[in-house]
């Protein structure tokens, strides 16, 4: 398991522990307190199933969310360097034309004095 | 009266107050729902098949003592699908998120109105979708080796229900992010 994998589960088990909590107090909980558990196997399954699928849909959600996030952010990357071997675009993400230097040639308008180099 | 008005002295024991309003409610609801017959569960039940039955087009007409029914689609909405168990989880689920909110009697009140209002309308709207989604797998059977008919039933519901909290959950988040009076975080 990859360390973004794993710090994302983690993330998102402690933001679902609410609902999960809540969960799984009603649901398993109050069947409990009810004397539910003397149902033997029966609700012993039903509670396997009940607690078991939460966390497993939690899993599930994470893994998709960050293979999806990869996939965008290679497909990012991928886009950029085709764009900067077009335009070439630095690895600074600036356009190298529009990078600031220490004096840029500007037309004046009205007569002209003076140096035609003014510094920004 | 002046204890009241003057109530932000009585917050730490406001919040402890609030816990044992919301044990007493869910209670009571949970008592409710296991002594009342369907017609007694009709504050849930009806607003849940009226929903039912706009989005999937059936027709949903009330049986005495059984529930609603839709002859056409062969299905009934009976005690067990009014979703009362859900509404007790999404209400002690919306009152701890707005724990923090309670710093005197009338805050303790309003948040506990909100999460009481808040719990019925996600049970509505979350067993619509169960419902419905229940009535779509009875129309188109999925076949899986080791599930029977009842499991996938059962596994959908877990889902339904489970998802529908945590998107509660989320929803009461982002709506505490924006609302006056509390911090906004970034």
């Amino acid at each position: 398991m990859s360390g973004t994998l794993r710090s994302a589960l983690g993330r998102t088990f402690r933001r679902a522990a609410l609902p999960l909590g809540c969960y799984y107090a009603v649901t398993l909980g109050l069947p409990i307190a009810n004397g539910a558990a003397s149902a033997g196997s029966r609700f012993v399954g039903h509670a396997l199933v009940v607690s078991m699928l939460p966390p497993m849909l939690i899993a599930m959600a994470c893994t998709l969310a960050v293979a999806a996030e990869a996939l965008r952010l290679k497909s990012y990357r991928a886009l950029r360097s085709v764009r900067s071997s077009w335009r070439g675009t630095p690895k600074s993400g600036v356009p190298s034309a529009r990078q600031r230097t220490g004096c840029t040639r500007v037309w004046r308008f009205g007569s002209f004095s003076g140096s035609p180099w003014i510094s920004l | 009266v002046k204890a009241f008005i003057d109530s932000r002295r009585l917050a730490p024991l406001t919040r402890p107050g609030v816990l044992i309003a919301v044990a007493l409610i869910a209670w009571g609801l949970k008592r409710h729902y296991a002594d009342a017959g369907t017609d007694a569960l009709r504050w849930i039940l009806q607003p849940t098949a009226t929903l039912v039955g706009v989005v999937s087009g059936a027709t949903f007409t009330v049986a005495p003592g059984e529930g609603y029914v839709s002859h056409e689609r062969m299905f009934l909405i009976e005690k067990s699908c009014a979703g009362v168990n859900f509404m007790i989880a999404a209400f002690a689920m919306v009152v701890f998120a707005l724990l923090a909110r309670v710093r005197s009697g009338a805050s303790a009140l309003s948040v506990l109105g909100v999460a009481l209002a808040a719990g019925y309308g996600a049970a509505v709207l979350v067993n619509t979708v169960r419902i419905t989604a229940a009535m779509w797998l009875a129309d188109h059977p999925v076949r899986v080796a080791a599930l029977a008919p009842a499991d996938v039933h059962r596994i959908e519901g877990i889902a339904v229900y489970f998802v529908g909290l945590v998107l509660l959950y989320e929803l009461v988040r982002r709506v505490e992010r924006v609302a006056p009076g509390t911090e906004v975080r970034a």
